[in-house]
């Protein structure tokens, strides 16, 4: 009986449409909602994904900037032969987005959920999920390479047992698989993949994977090394041991130039039907570009913050606004340079209780300190009419408030502190 | 109930100052599908959290009004259990995984990837039902509907490392079915990747000509007559914080109750806590002597405000400002500087007491050379 139940239940495992069935709980007198779960899924995950998901690279020849990574990556996935990666440099520059578009290169978009595995710190990643699920996914073989169904391999073993038991079930059963595999044939029909024979694991973020767990993928990573390639992503590459750095082949990222990025960041505004004020458009682009520092997802974020911001409602529908440029900064979150450029000028000019007043206002109006001091920073260092000597005094004491600001101290404190060190030194030159 | 919650708006169209913000957050919940995560930060009593449940009202309708608490417990991978309260409607949730303290990361690893995995379909539903007998701000929106969840994070400053880290990809991940709404004093203490994901809205602290206005709308309402000079004398007081403004205003309602009932007088004290005035007696007798005796006596004061669980941060912080007011400004720069050194010197070590005795002493020194300089 066990064996006829389970057979019938492996029937189930194609995915044709379900049904899904919901009654919301507070509204019992409502009649049921009833979807069908693809249906909904694909035309909301249009309307309602962030900008930097819907604009992420498709495929490698889409990645802004890297050509060198790409180039060596492309040729690598002509020749088969792919050794482990370990791809780093600051957010923002495309390393997740690569990787991915990687994956999609090399499997069928039917093979990819078998054959590539993605973790994230939004996972539990100690030592036992090393030893456990990493090593678990990393060790299964195989079944044949091409276009045939990745854990063929695994599926007839299973279906081998039920055999034994029940010969009518697996019939059944085997008769499915041929048939998923007929399906995967006419899929892969269109486009070809080079499907090679392994396996895939994405470790992102694994800078925060802790010291001991990365000692325990030395091994794995040498071990299983026939059948599962490692694509590790991080920020910082020395927090990777160097035992386990040495195993890959290193790429850095580097952070976007302007060029590249004004590119990409006009072809999403034309796309999305962002509208500037007349002759404008370059402005604005180039602000965002300068407050993000090659963060192309912050570029875009901000872009889309930007434009959903711009909208008015009037009576019945939303109407849009151009993009102003002021606005731009605080999109980004960051001060608006007035603000910096008139706590320069109290600061040149007036006495201790104005500058106080002033900077309890800016720490009252919900401005981050640190970004308050960068900026300050950015402006002081440039500017003029301000001796050598000044400058340096006023850097260390902006440099210490940075550093107590990082353990926690007081913001209004420190911040009144540099600035009342700014007032001296700024006041003696006169 | 107290007039803070009593009266705090649950509309968009309620709110009275920042109007800007408001249109902004009005253009947003226009468009529920395009909604991108978001940030709210500022000082506290700025209005965030207001802003936060109108807009989800606005969003969602008169149901993400309908609150519940929930009680979670959680287990984390060493076995220990975690309880997390939360408030829930069925729309959103929101919590503070901060109270889960070093643990934080697993509250948000498994409550994000629980709400996110399934999607909210109950909405569908409910904008055909609703919007014809409901208000006309909901039936703007029956057009486009939200299709997914919010979850509010509270004091996400104050969140862990390896917490923030594993909101990164999460975001992304389930942007289609789950959205964040992010809540903080401090953005600078949001990792770059996170901060990154989301639209960042910063509400600024209201001033005192808006705290003023909504202390009379507030009064009205209790029909009660408040003079403006008392409104504006409590908005100034309050340091900018509506909260605080609230409370004062009612603590002054209750003081004079007796006398009468329905009016307030412009010459009412704004009653200020203990501590303060305790505070800013001490900064008196520092400033009037320096000597040996004198710092041990304001041992005895530091210590009854330590006992009365006092931070030493706002102990520090409010005797900086009483002292600064009776200051020369050729000194102010050199007690400031002191102040944030031993301010920081708190949050690093473990005995506050230290501290604020070596600044006081400090302080002393400065003030007795500075005298002494002045009339030799």
């Amino acid at each position: 009986m066990s064996t006829l139940l389970s057979g019938r239940g492996r029937c189930l495992v194609p995915p044709v449409n379900v049904l899904v069935v919901q009654t919301p709980i507070s509204l019992h007198h409502f009649p049921l909602t009833i979807c069908t779960s693809r249906e909904p899924i694909a035309t909301m995950a249009i309307s309602a994904t962030p900008w930097v998901e819907r604009y992420r690279p498709k495929d490698l020849t889409d990645v802004s900037h890297q050509t060198e990574v790409i180039s060596t990556l492309k040729n690598a996935v002509e020749t088969n032969r792919l050794p482990h990666l370990l791809f780093y440099g600051p957010p923002g520059t495309g390393k997740t987005s690569v990787a991915l578009a990687l994956a999609r290169e090399l499997f069928d978009p039917t093979q990819i959920k078998r054959r590539v595995l993605e973790l994230n710190a939004s996972d539990e990643r100690g030592i036992s999920v090393v030893r456990d699920k990493i090593k678990h996914f990393a060790s299964l073989a195989i079944g044949t390479s091409g276009s045939s169904s990745g854990s063929a391999g695994i599926e007839k073993s299973k279906s081998y047992f039920t055999k034994k038991k029940a010969a009518a079930a697996a019939e059944n059963d085997s008769n499915d698989n041929d048939k998923m595999d007929i399906d995967n044939n006419n899929a892969t029909a269109t486009k070809k993949y080079p499907n090679p024979p392994f396996k895939i694991i994405i470790l992102d973020e694994a800078d925060t994977v802790t010291r001991d767990a990365q000692a325990a993928l030395r091994r794995v990573i040498e071990a299983y090394s026939k059948v599962t390639r490692f694509i590790l992503i991080c920020n910082y590459v020395t927090r990777i041991i160097e035992p386990l750095a040495s195993r890959c082949a290193k790429f850095r990222f580097q952070p976007l130039p302007v060029e590249s990025m004004k590119q990409r960041i006009l072809y999403i505004a034309h796309k999305e039907k962002c509208r500037f004020e007349e002759g404008q458009e370059e402005d604005v682009i180039e602000e965002i570009l300068t407050l993000s520092q090659g963060d192309m997802r912050r570029a875009v974020t901000t872009l889309q913050s930007a434009h959903s911001l711009s909208g008015i409602v009037t009576d019945d529908e939303v109407k849009r606004e151009a993009i102003k440029k002021e606005s731009i900064a605080e999109m980004a979150g960051l001060p608006p340079h007035e603000l910096i450029d008139s706590l320069i000028v109290t600061l040149q000019t007036k006495a201790f209780d104005e500058m106080k007043t002033q900077v309890t206002d800016i720490v009252l109006e919900g401005y981050a300190v640190e970004h308050v001091l960068s900026a300050l920073m950015a402006k002081i260092i440039v500017m003029d009419d301000v001796t050598e000597e000044a400058k340096a005094k006023i850097a260390i004491q902006i440099a210490e408030s940075d550093k107590n600001l990082i353990d926690g101290s007081d913001e209004l404190l420190q911040l009144l502190m540099v600035c009342s060190r700014c007032l001296e030194c700024l006041k003696k030159r006169r | 109930m107290l007039w803070v919650d009593k009266h705090r708006p649950s509309r968009l169209s309620q709110l009275t100052y920042h109007t800007t913000l408001t249109q902004r957050l009005e253009s947003l919940a226009a468009d529920p599908g395009g909604l991108p995560h978001l940030l709210f930060y500022g000082p506290p009593g700025a209005g965030k959290k207001t802003r936060i449940m109108s807009l989800l009202r606005q969003v969602f309708g008169p149901g993400a009004e309908r609150l519940r608490l929930d009680k979670r417990t959680f287990t984390t991978p060493t076995k220990r259990t975690v309880d997390i309260n939360m408030i829930t409607s069925n729309y959103h949730i929101e919590m503070a995984p901060g109270d889960a303290g070093l643990n934080d990361r697993f509250v948000i690893q498994d409550v994000i990837k629980e709400m996110a995995s399934s999607k909210n379909i109950a909405t569908v539903g409910m904008y055909k039902e609703k919007s014809g007998t409901n208000d006309d701000d909901t039936a703007k929106n029956t057009k486009k509907k939200a299709d997914y969840k919010v979850v509010v994070l509270v004091e996400v400053d104050k969140l862990t490392r390896q917490a923030q880290a594993a909101l990164r990809r999460t975001m992304e991940k389930y942007s289609a079915s789950c959205r964040l709404i992010l809540c903080c004093n401090n953005p600078s203490k949001v990792i770059d990747p996170v901060r990154s994901r989301c639209l960042g809205i910063r509400v600024a602290a209201p001033n005192v000509d808006e705290i003023a206005a909504v202390l009379k709308v507030v009064a009205r309402k209790e029909s009660i007559s408040l003079p403006d000079e008392l409104a504006i004398n409590i908005s100034r007081e309050s340091n900018r914080n509506l909260r605080r403004a609230l409370l004062m205003l009612e603590s002054c309602h209750v003081t004079a109750r007796d006398e009468s009932p329905n009016a307030l007088k412009a010459t009412q004290p704004v009653p200020h806590t203990d501590w303060e005035r305790y505070i800013s007696q001490l900064a008196k007798e520092i400033v009037k002597e320096q000597s040996p005796q004198r710092l041990m006596a304001t041992r005895e004061k530091l210590y009854e405000l330590l006992i009365n669980c006092i931070p030493a941060q706002v102990i520090l912080k409010t005797l900086v400002m009483e002292l600064l007011n009776s200051l020369d400004d050729s000194i102010k720069g050199e007690v400031i500087t002191w102040a944030a050194f031993y301010e920081h010197r708190i949050s690093l070590g473990s005995k506050e007491i230290f501290h604020l005795e070596a600044f006081i002493a400090k302080f002393m020194a400065i003030y007795k050379k500075y005298l002494a300089d002045l009339f030799a």
